[in-house]
């Protein structure tokens, strides 16, 4: 029985070669290979057979069966791509109009692209992506920041506390620029994008956990205008060539000379409104030269060295980015994307 | 601070806009905080007044710095008036460390009046409100020096005035009629019976000066801040005394603050000074910085002509005291308490030429090596494998208050907050609570995924770890379907699927999936995949078994797969099917031979030990 099934079967395989060949439309094609791939094909028939077959015949039908199926398929595929592309007359039965099955689209969440966006600019200028943890002792966070106990400034820092005063959640991303200090070779030049925590109850514009992004460079020879270049740089890639900065003095404990960088509002252009609170300048980044003190907290020697650094907080760029008006909704898992179709 | 302009204007010629005054005042480092408003007849303006300055927490301080600015006098005539010579004796004991300085007059012979009109406007507009000449003149002078002064009806006090610590159980009745219970950390001024005040923070009931006061103690002292800050958070008063002490006030501030007071007491209250007294265990030298000119140029960028730079540090009355090439040697006045290192005269001196005049520069040094950590490169591998597998990331917040912890949670000791008094040990609940929220959105297929940390307890150390993980939920979405969807993951990353490194558990309503970072980082890894130039030749080979039901089929596939180098592909070629005598499972084996034409007797030696393997191990029968 089974050499009758075998020649059926290369009977069969030229005369679908045949048909692939003369079809000319999607429709023919798919009936060409309902009758020589589908239920009650030459194919069909000689697979059941095979159930049934002697073992001595079993390894050479089963051989014949693939070459068909194999043949048979190939050439019906490459003649579909054909007639799809080359077909002159629309076809009557696919309605081309109709919405293409789709994959589904992933995103990222805005804050991660707001920090890749940054991170890129960074990139460019040389600087690596340096992190450390959350978790934090007092001596990283606090102490090597020039912020020892009873420092007026930790009152800003509504501090959360595991094991009061030595262990506690990172309230700045300072504390990894204090750790990279201490514990990388120089020159350094890194970012640091990360999470940081206050104890303070959440509202649209204040949450207990947040994000920070800070850069510093430990170098030779250091100076304001480095900063001042980097940052003026930094603030026309995020808003535009076009943006008008202010570079100002500004307390902060960490660094001195101490500055601030703002770029005038582009509400009012500077005259004063109620987003830039009637200064007429938007605060941006907060940013000096590394205090002496820290410096020889974290081993390095400020007659060689000297560093700058600058940070902002990234939550308000991002909902600005996306018009989000409540910052609980970046962290709580109430951001839903929805594609523009 | 609020700076009336009209009463600023006393002390130094100002600009005629307001705008120009505040521009320059931000420059300098004090930006403005809101807009000025109009009080009666003046223009309020609301400085934000940084941690380190304490002057500028008063007017004449305020005036300091914008004559500096504005490059013009300052306009401050000193107090005219004879006071006794000081003693010890006359004054207040001090009886803490937690007190510098306690200075104080006794004033006697007082007409308690209404104060005049341009100091009752002045006060106004600062914003406190005038209730008599005498309140009012320790009110003023406390805005115009940044010295909080205080004044007790000397009738009422008994014996001698002293600053002391407060004993556990103490209790006093403050200005307001609240009554506080003292911790012994609080420091108070108390006379031989009483407590009189809470020192640097507000005055009690039992001295306070009423209309039929003739006789005063008026004291001025400074505490150390931090104390102070301590005592008005724990008792919650916040003053216009404790916002000033909480900041480090010099003590030399007494002196100018009490002569003040002194001569406007005498001038609009007819009073005399009849005896000065001053504690004063510790007086210190003034500060005296040298520093090096060519460092400063260098730090701050640009070089300021030296002769400009000593006018700019007398201009903010830093005394330069010596001065040779290459070093000054400068004096630091007492009320600029901010001022200790060379980089702080550096900023002074740029400050006042202006850091608009700093160049734009880049680093001119090259880059340091890359130290960026493979941790991170691999988590941004991971976002966006799953992003281009239809995933959506979520972020969620760490601090939470899970009422079941995978692993022994790491507690918060003072959280405001009873939803969040832990860190997170597993990212499954945000996931879930992101996924319940998800849903209403109404789609078919919900995919979201977290890289983030979790934390827990090793022992008695708190540890923190990066886990990626996922949710997956939908009318297809199985077992199978997340677990095929991180195999992808992981083989796209060039990873083998390992079941010790995921876990994939049923979740609420929705499969959840977790994997270690840093495990993952470490396991072995295919950089890329193998290119191929040529379609490799293949012989295929149908398998189908007869395995008892309970044979875990993918460890079937596995042992096929690792069996021969021959073995190229193992695939099922149909689910399994479950029938009476266990189940049928349909397996495609392909072979190629890397080196060499594959042929059916080639693969046959390894077609019987498939069947001798699966016959053996899983009792499998050829169907």
């Amino acid at each position: 029985m089974s050499p009758d099934v075998t020649s059926h079967l290369s009977q069969a395989q030229a005369a679908a070669l045949t048909a692939v060949a003369a079809a000319t439309t999607a429709a023919q094609l798919e009936a060409v290979r309902i009758e020589y791939l589908g239920k009650k094909s030459p194919l069909a028939e000689a697979s059941q057979a095979l159930k049934t077959a002697e073992v001595a015949v079993k390894k050479e039908l089963g051989q014949a069966i693939n070459a068909y199926k194999t043949a048979v398929s190939d050439a019906l595929a490459a003649r579909v791509a054909e007639v799809g592309t080359t077909a002159t007359t629309p076809d009557a039965e696919l309605d081309t109009s109709l919405p293409g099955v789709r994959p589904t689209i992933g995103h990222l969440h805005p804050t991660t692209v707001v920090i890749r966006k940054i991170n890129s600019f960074f990139r460019y200028l040389g600087y690596s992506v340096y992190e450390g943890p959350e978790i934090e002792s007092n001596e990283f966070n606090f102490e090597k920041l020039n912020l020892p106990k009873d420092h007026p400034a930790r009152e800003l820092a509504d501090t959360l506390y595991i094991v009061e005063p030595e262990v506690l959640l990172r309230t700045h991303t300072s504390s990894v620029e204090t750790r990279a200090m201490t514990q990388e070779s120089l020159p350094l030049r890194i970012m640091v994008p990360g999470k940081v925590y206050r104890n303070e109850n959440s509202n649209t514009t204040n949450n207990s956990m947040f994000y920070q992004y800070e850069g510093l460079v430990v170098d030779k020879g250091l100076s304001m205008a480095d900063l001042k270049g980097t940052l003026n740089r930094f603030v026309r890639f995020l808003y535009g060539d076009d943006v008008k900065t202010r570079f100002r003095c500004k307390y902060y404990p960490q660094v001195e000379p101490g500055a601030g960088l703002d770029i005038q509002c582009r509400f009012c252009h500077g005259d004063g409104c109620s987003v830039c609170k009637y200064r007429g300048w938007i605060e941006v980044l907060g940013a000096g030269m590394v205090h002496p003190n820290v410096l020889k907290a974290c081993g390095i020697d400020s007659a060689e060295y000297s560093g700058f650094a600058f940070g902002l907080g990234l939550d308000r760029l991002v909902m600005l980015t996306y018009g989000i008006n409540d910052i609980r909704k970046l962290y709580n898992g109430e951001l839903l994307f929805e594609d523009r179709s | 601070m609020k700076v009336p302009i009209n009463w600023l204007s006393q002390y130094v010629e100002l600009p005629a806009e307001v705008p120009e005054l505040t521009r320059q005042l931000t420059a300098i480092g004090h930006m403005q905080d809101k807009p000025p408003v109009e009080v009666g007849r003046d223009v309020v303006l609301d400085l934000e007044v940084r941690q380190n300055r304490s002057d500028c927490l008063s007017m004449i301080g305020v005036a300091r710095e914008a004559a500096a600015i504005l490059n013009r006098p300052l306009q401050l005539k000193p107090a005219e008036i004879e006071l006794p010579t000081a003693s010890e004796v006359a004054g207040v004991w001090i009886e803490t460390e937690q007190c510098y300085r306690f200075h104080s007059l006794t004033i006697k012979g007082l007409k308690i009046e209404p104060s005049p009109e341009w100091l009752t406007q002045r006060l106004e507009a600062y914003g406190i409100k005038s209730i008599n000449n005498v309140v009012d003149i320790t009110n003023y002078v406390m805005v115009e020096w940044g010295e909080p002064l205080h004044a007790f009806d000397a009738s009422k006090v008994v014996g001698q005035l002293r600053a002391r610590q407060a004993r556990a159980g103490e209790t006093l009745t403050v200005l307001g009629n609240k009554t506080i219970t003292l911790d012994p950390a609080d420091i108070v001024i108390a006379d031989d019976q009483q407590i009189l005040a809470l020192g640097g923070v507000i005055g009690g009931t039992a001295a306070a000066v009423t209309n039929k006061t003739t006789d005063i103690i008026l004291e001025a002292a400074t505490y150390n801040q931090a104390n102070i800050r301590r005592t008005s958070l724990r008792h919650s008063l916040r003053t216009e005394a404790s916002l000033r002490h909480e900041k480090f006030l010099h003590p030399e501030l007494t002196v100018e603050a009490l002569r003040r007071a002194a001569s406007l007491l005498v001038e609009l209250a007819g009073a005399k000074i009849t005896a000065h007294g001053d504690s004063f265990p510790h007086p210190a030298a003034p500060v005296v910085v040298s520093l090096n000119i060519a460092r400063m140029h260098q730090l701050n960028g640009l070089t300021i002509p030296t002769a400009e730079a000593v006018a700019i540090l007398e201009r903010l009355g830093i005394d330069v005291i010596e001065q040779t090439t290459d070093s000054l040697t400068v004096r630091v006045p007492y009320f600029r308490t901010d001022l200790v290192l060379e980089e702080d005269i550096y900023e002074e001196v740029l400050r006042i030429y202006g850091y608009d005049q700093v160049p734009d520069r880049l680093p001119s040094t090259p880059p340091p090596a890359d130290i960026t950590s493979a941790l991170f490169v691999l988590e941004e591998e991971l976002r966006d494998a799953l992003v281009g597998f239809g995933w959506d990331e979520v972020i969620t917040e760490p601090l939470t208050n899970e009422a079941v912890s995978v692993r022994p949670p790491v507690v918060l000791q003072n959280s405001l907050n009873a939803d969040k008094t832990m860190l997170r040990t597993t990212l499954r609940y945000g996931l879930e609570q992101a996924l319940a929220y998800h849903r209403k959105f109404r789609k078919p297929e919900i995919k979201l995924f977290e890289v983030g940390k979790v934390y827990f307890m090793v022992g008695d150390r708190q540890h923190e770890e990066r886990w990626l993980a996922g949710v997956m939920a939908g009318s297809q979405t199985s077992f199978l379907t997340i677990k095929g969807a991180v195999e992808t993951l992981l083989i796209k990353l060039g990873f083998r699927y390992d079941p010790e490194l995921v876990s994939i558990m049923l979740g609420r309503d929705c499969w959840y999936f977790e994997l270690p970072e840093e495990r993952l980082a470490v396991a072995a890894r295919d950089a890329q995949p193998l290119v191929r130039t040529t379609v490799p030749q293949v012989l295929f080979q149908d398998f189908s078994w007869l395995l008892p039901a309970a044979t875990p089929v993918g460890e079937v596939l596995q042992a096929i797969s690792s069996l021969d180098p021959l073995v190229y592909r193992v695939e099922l070629g149909e689910p399994p099917r479950h029938v009476e005598a266990g189940k049928t499972v349909f397996i495609k084996v392909q072979y190629h031979q890397a080196d060499g034409q594959i042929t059916t007797e080639k693969a046959e030696p390894v077609r019987q030990q498939i069947v001798k393997l699966v016959a053996e191990r899983w009792g499998g029968q050829l169907r």
